[in-house]
């Protein structure tokens, strides 16, 4: 079975480009360019997983939607990509809470820009890891 | 502002504690010459025990001094001050009772309260200044006065002045004329000379605090222009991947040819990108924290990478790094970036068949490193503006891809975060040699 992916990103560009290639390497794509429709698309469509870029139009859009994602349990689990370009400036306990794999477990950090083959890659190994799991 | 003008200060403080050192060993010294070669009859005891006061006054400077250099606050400078005043008025104070013991108006060691009336009036405002010419005056006249009128005794210095000039009311007045008069214009003419000095100083402190300023606003507008930048780069070059890797269909060899170049030049622009903003964090010290790492297995994980790149160009790569050298202090993403960049540089513009070393030695709190190579070199008049942002060597060969210039930017620019010097030598089309200090904790120098 094709495994779904759910892409949330607000550059539209990044975005329609990253669905295409993600699809011509045999996964079905979800794409979203708003955080809100997110949660809901995560309830219809159950993804397998989630790349999610953290710095939408407000500051912690992607973060708040990470915890309430990772509050529900049925999503504990899920495997997550976050995509940053401001590794660096985040807040330290944030980072740290980030790479904390109890309480955000399956969560990956990775900084912007990304080589879309990188992606993929990494997508194969978390929903590798998942499944064995 | 405050602030910077603190060490001028205290650097002030030291030098005048220093001198009254040396007046107190010229004091004893010439009170004995006098005494004993000379045969003149000063009160040999009352100035040995006003020396001595003298001296243990200076202690008690030092260690006040000691205190303020301790714990600087916003009130340093104001302290400093006041300590200068508490100094002054001592040492007044001690020169007049020595003038008292060994001839009074008489002796011309009269002259020395002038050195403390120019200091005073360096250091202090207009006003105070002339407080000073006051209160010495007056110290002056109550002394000859007194002993004028015999109200204090006068001590002779028999064999000097021959005269019992204390006693002649027109020599007591007229010199208490030109020594008042002297006292005013030495502190008129000083006080002008050294408040412009200062002035100027001040603006240049000044001055420089804002170019600072100015420096960082211009590094903040860089950092955010070049993220957004950062971003739009990053969705052309993915868009182009899309067409580039055929997924959408196949393309003809123009089409294919175009495509690629597109993709090459965006990829050099995103990197470029990406090393301007790794410059300007680094110029912003958004990356400065620093922790203790084994410098042995960092230079392991640097140097394992060139070797391998190195035995591919058939280059020969030497590396000595002492084994004496422990934990270090730094930031050791930065530390590691540094070494690679000048590596990778090295066998970049290294011909195949040549030599790269690098060598690392251990010296008290620092590490100084070496990386040689037997490349292209740098044309003389080109070494100085190697750091500069956008260097590009005008002798690189053509077959030879020249970064975004920024590279030994960010490598001057690391050092100088650990608080470390770098040189660069070179003979053009023989060798280059970059040498590079660091101390083992950047911390505790600065």
């Amino acid at each position: 079975m094709r495994k779904k992916i759910l892409l949330i990103d607000d550059d539209e560009d990044l975005l329609r480009s990253f669905q295409v290639i993600l699809e011509s390497s045999g996964f079905d794509v979800i794409a979203s360019n708003e955080g809100k429709n997110g949660f809901i698309i995560l309830k219809k469509d159950k993804p397998d997983l989630l790349v999610l870029d953290v710095m939408m139009s407000t500051k912690l859009e992607g973060y708040d939607m990470l915890r309430v994602i990772k509050n529900e349990p049925e999503y504990k689990k899920m495997p997550i990509i976050l995509l940053t370009g401001m590794r660096d400036q985040l807040e330290i306990d944030l980072l740290s809470a980030l790479e904390d794999e109890l309480l955000f477990p399956n969560v990956s950090l990775q900084d912007k820009p990304i080589d879309p083959h990188i992606l993929v890659e990494m997508i194969g190994d978390m929903l590798k890891g998942y499944d064995n799991a | 502002m405050e602030k910077k003008l603190i060490p001028a200060h205290i650097h002030f403080v030291k030098w005048f504690i220093r001198i009254r050192w040396f007046a107190v060993f010229i004091l004893i010294i010439s009170n004995y010459i006098v005494k004993h070669l000379f045969n003149i009859s000063i009160q040999e005891i009352p100035v040995y025990i006003l020396s001595m006061i003298l001296f243990a006054l200076n202690v008690l400077h030092t260690i006040i001094l000691r205190r303020i250099t301790k714990k600087e606050s916003s009130k340093t400078i104001l302290i400093i001050k006041q300590e200068i005043h508490f100094q002054i008025l001592t040492d007044i104070i001690i020169l007049t009772l020595i003038l008292h013991y060994s001839g009074g108006i008489e002796n011309p060691l009269i002259l020395f309260y002038f050195f403390h009336l120019i200091i005073a009036s360096s250091i202090f405002s207009t006003l105070k200044s002339y407080l000073y010419v006051a209160f010495t005056i007056l110290l002056v006249a109550l002394l000859a006065t007194f002993e004028c009128y015999s109200f204090i005794p006068h001590y002779n210095m028999e064999g000097f002045v021959n005269h019992e000039l204390y006693k002649n009311t027109l020599f007591v007045f007229g010199t208490g004329f030109v020594f008042t008069c002297t006292s005013i214009l030495v502190v008129s003419l000083s006080h002008m000379i050294i408040s412009r000095s200062i002035k100027s100083e001040e603006t240049y402190v000044k001055s420089n605090i804002e170019l600072e300023n100015k420096d960082k606003l211009k590094n903040e507008y860089v950092l955010r222009v070049t993220h957004d930048i950062k971003g739009h780069v990053a969705a052309i070059l993915s868009c182009i991947e899309v067409i580039r890797s055929k997924i959408a269909g196949p393309l003809n060899e123009v089409q294919e040819e175009f495509a690629n170049r597109a993709f090459e030049r965006t990829e050099l622009l995103s990197s470029f990108v990406k090393n301007l903003l790794n410059l300007t964090k680094k110029r912003l010290k958004h990356d400065s924290e620093l922790e203790e790492f084994l410098f042995g297995d960092l230079i392991n994980k640097v140097v394992n990478p060139i070797q391998i790149l190195a035995r591919d160009r058939s280059i020969d790569f030497n590396i000595y790094v002492d084994k004496s050298i422990q934990m270090i202090t730094g930031n050791p993403l930065a530390i590691e970036e540094l070494y690679s960049n000048l590596l990778l540089n090295a066998v970049k513009y290294t011909p195949p068949h040549g030599h790269i070393a690098l060598t690392v030695r251990n010296r008290y709190n620092d590490i100084i490193t070496e990386i040689s190579d037997s490349g292209i070199g740098i044309p003389k008049e080109e070494l100085p503006k190697i750091f500069d942002e956008f260097y590009r060597g005008t002798n690189v060969p053509k077959d030879i891809k020249t970064g975004s210039g920024l590279g030994l930017s960010i490598v001057k620019q690391i050092v100088e975060n650990h608080n470390g010097k770098i040189w660069v030598s070179s003979e053009l089309g023989v060798w280059t040699k970059f040498t590079f200090v660091l101390p083992k904790n950047p911390a505790i120098i600065s």
